[in-house]
């Protein structure tokens, strides 16, 4: 093992010790938060430390599984999922984002649209989507998913300024990031390895960024497009 | 299906949570949405009662309950048991840090998840989810309540062919079915089907399982190895991974992926009794130990409760009863003398384990220093092995333990000679054998010694440099180790290393050793060997 391996081990080590730690101390929190009753105002407060709290373990999760990911040897597990009910659950789990940032999501799928993916990878992949979305200010997103012969998609969409220019124009996967938009870019670009690892025979799962331009009764705001191979 | 059409008002509910706040708040939040009979346990041993006693509609198992079952337990049990029928929902209530271990069920699946914290807009929607999903599956779960497998078999094919979206889950279920019923040919072609169209999970432990009741058993290993390969968390694919290396005789890589799956998951009854199974015929007394003793706690009110791990605590807590201290000498004495009657009071002990129980018991008492009660013991045991002769060579081992202990040596080492007779070729049990006469040996400090070094010997012949190391290093701690136990050391450790398997503690020991034998005269017969040694040893670590 090599000193940059063992480095790499150690930290990854490390915050899985962390988020481990961090797991529990949250739901101790949650349970001392919930017995108490507090004025209005703090209840907003409260909300938001949920709310961060929960990001911090997403964002713990995700540096585990973007590490991992760097593994030449690095496979998916995957499984038939319907894309409904893995939606409605990515909604049910971000209910404190919602309180926290006033967030409304609307969802737009058909019962029997599936495919063949790894969920807690793609749980991953959407919160990244979903995060940033949040800081460039966005108060609405709508998830969506369809199929067509090759591919399932998943569509983020928000109300939000857009992606910066120069980040539609670069190319993430490479990883080179702006200043301006640093951890947007590092986040997209780990999640762009995450949707890679999915294969079916040629094809291979992509991201695509775009943003909508505000024509007709559709809104402004970001547009990310996942693709994943059937 | 919309909400209200769902009839949460007929249905019979009960919630497994250990918090009592959990508790009424799922009630409250429960009722806010029509339920009108909930029931509530706060542990896994109260839940299987009323599992078995009521007939429920929907349960919510919280995963972590404090001591005690964990909610993979109460799922194991009842699907085992066929305590929740199969139109019933069961769903598993997890927490962020333990969702992705929970997840990973394979074998034993809960209806769905649900992620704490659990709010009443979560409830709502993941129940309805939940529901409306298991109601595509409908016809085959009547069927099954029906237990009419024909039927349910027929509207899995019906779903597969109706709606194509379903077909997988349709045959997951099929497999399922067709595994139970050991049609395991039928069982082969869905699964051949399914991993034809996705390398799904599932589908390749089905298909595992399918060539272990063929008993295929490294068919079943190199399938079972490629799941592990994905590094996802399926313990279940551990189990049977431990199983068929364990049916191959592999009993070290067995225990080596129990431990594992221990580590990640330890709460299974059946999985620790595997690991004390497998613990056991390793020789390894301190995990067969750890092991027994968690299989007997976890095994309390479990429908997988078997004597074995009671009879293996007694028998693992010998060493403690012999050399112990005297407190542990008299504790582990009633325990042991506990666990024995416990055996044969609670379980219809076949002859093996009957044996089993009595030189156990023989054991404890005369290592205690109760000589004639223990004497009674042994007799007893001696009739069951006059009247018997089919015991396998791993119970042929402790009846040879026994008779040392209580027969004349002369007879007693002529019965070990028969079994190494039978055992040659088979080194582990050799080990073992050699490792029950060290122990007799005990209190002659020299006749131990002779002995090892003729094995020591024997196995550096053999080149058989790991079994050699072993034998030597622990020597090397008894009080009368002397130089030619120091040579085996050597001699062992270079071989090791001359086989491309170095370790930098062995290179410690190495100069450590050499160091020690520098006061060794010119003048001595193993001087010449000495000097080779230090020459090997000395281009071995120029190497590097």
């Amino acid at each position: 093992m090599s000193n940059n391996d063992i480095r790499g081990e150690l930290l990854a080590a490390s915050i899985h010790e962390i988020k481990n730690r961090f797991g529990l101390m949250f739901s101790e929190l949650d349970g001392v938060l919930s017995s108490l009753t507090l004025p209005k105002e703090q209840q907003k407060n409260i909300q938001l430390i949920k709310s961060e709290s929960q990001f911090i373990g997403n964002e713990l999760v995700r540096i585990l599984a973007s590490y991992k990911s760097l593994d030449h040897d690095f496979t998916v597990n995957i499984n038939q999922h319907f894309a409904i009910e893995f939606l409605e659950e990515i909604i049910a789990r971000h209910s404190y984002t919602v309180a926290a940032h006033n967030l409304h999501f609307t969802l737009d799928c058909e019962e029997d649209v599936s495919g063949f993916f790894d969920n807690s990878i793609l749980f991953i992949i959407l919160d990244t989507c979903i995060y940033n979305s949040i800081k460039a200010g966005a108060k609405t997103i709508k998830l969506s998913a369809t199929e067509d012969e090759k591919y399932l998609y998943f569509v983020i969409e928000d109300n939000g300024p857009g992606f910066p220019e120069e980040l539609l124009e670069g190319d993430f996967s490479q990883g080179t990031i702006s200043v301006e938009s640093q951890s947007t870019g590092l986040g997209l670009f780990f999640a762009n390895k995450l949707i890679r690892s999915h294969h079916e025979g040629d094809l291979t799962g992509s991201i695509q960024l775009s943003n909508n331009v505000g024509e007709g009764n559709k809104p402004p705001g970001a547009k990310v497009t996942l693709a994943i191979p059937l | 299906m919309a909400l209200k059409l769902i009839p949460y008002h007929k249905m019979n509910v009960l919630i497994i949570e250990d918090l009592a706040e959990m508790r009424s708040s799922m009630k409250s939040m429960l009722s806010a949405i029509g339920v009108q009979h909930t029931e509530s346990v706060n542990n896994g041993e109260d839940a299987l009662k009323k599992l078995r006693d009521n007939s429920y509609d929907l349960v919510f198992s919280d995963y972590e309950l404090g001591r005690g079952k964990d909610g993979q337990q109460i799922l194991e049990e009842v699907r085992f048991n066929n305590l929740v029928k199969p139109s019933s929902v069961f769903i598993m209530v997890t927490a962020a840090q333990t969702q992705d271990m929970v997840m990973g069920a394979l074998e034993f699946e809960p209806d769905g998840y649900i992620a704490k914290p659990v709010t009443l807009e979560l409830l709502k929607t993941r129940l309805v989810r939940i529901i409306r999903t298991k109601d595509i599956y409908k016809d085959i779960n009547v069927a099954l309540d029906e237990e009419n497998i024909e039927n349910a078999l027929n509207s899995c094919n019906r779903l597969a062919m109706e709606r194509p979206k379903f077909a997988l889950p349709a045959y997951r279920i099929k497999g399922k079915i067709l595994i139970k019923e050991g049609r395991f040919e039928e069982a082969k072609d869905i699964y051949d089907t399914v991993l034809g169209i996705k390398r799904v999970a599932w589908a390749i432990l089905g298909m595992a399982k399918v060539h272990f009741y063929c008993k295929e058993f490294e068919q079943a290993q190199n399938l079972l190895e490629s799941l592990a390969k994905t590094k996802a968390k399926y313990v279940e694919a551990q189990d049977w991974l431990a199983k068929s290396l364990e049916e191959q005789g592999k009993y070290k890589a067995a225990q080596k992926v129990l431990m594992e799956a221990i580590a990640q998951s330890p709460k299974s009854v059946r999985r620790q009794q595997a690991l004390a199974r497998v613990a056991e015929k390793n020789g390894d007394i301190e995990i067969m130990w750890k092991s027994c003793r968690k299989a007997v706690a976890l095994g309390q009110n479990s429908c997988f409760k078997t004597p074995d791990v009671f009879i293996g605590l007694a028998k693992s807590l010998q060493p403690k009863i012999k050399n112990g201290s005297m407190r542990d000498k008299k504790l582990c004495t009633v325990e042991a003398l506990n666990l024995i009657e416990s055996a044969r009071t609670d379980f219809d002990l076949n002859a093996v384990l009957s044996l089993k129980c009595s030189l156990v018991e023989a054991e404890t008492l005369i290592n205690s220093g109760k000589e004639e009660e223990g004497k009674l013991a042994f007799r007893a045991a001696d009739t069951i092995i006059q009247m018997s002769t089919n015991f396998s060579l791993d119970d042929q081992l402790d009846i040879f333990n026994t008779k040392l202990q209580f027969e004349a040596e002369e007879d007693a080492l002529a019965y070990g000679k028969r079994v190494l007779n039978d055992i040659a070729g088979n080194k582990r049990l050799q080990v073992k054998y050699h490792q029950t006469i060290e122990v007799f040996l005990i209190r002659r400090p020299d006749d131990r010694l002779a002995l090892i070094k003729e094995r020591g010997e024997e196995l550096l012949l053999r080149e058989d440099v790991e079994d050699a190391l072993d034998l030597y290093l622990r020597a090397s701690t008894f009080k009368e180790a002397d130089e030619d136990i120091y040579f085996g050391v050597l001699k062992s450790i270079i071989g090791r290393f001359k086989k491309g398997r170095p370790d930098r503690h062995l290179t410690q020991k190495c100069d450590e050793l050499f160091k020690k034998l520098e006061s060794l005269p010119e003048s001595d017969p193993r001087h010449p060997t000495l000097e080779q040694l230090k020459f090997q040893w000395e281009e071995i670590t120029g190497d590097e």
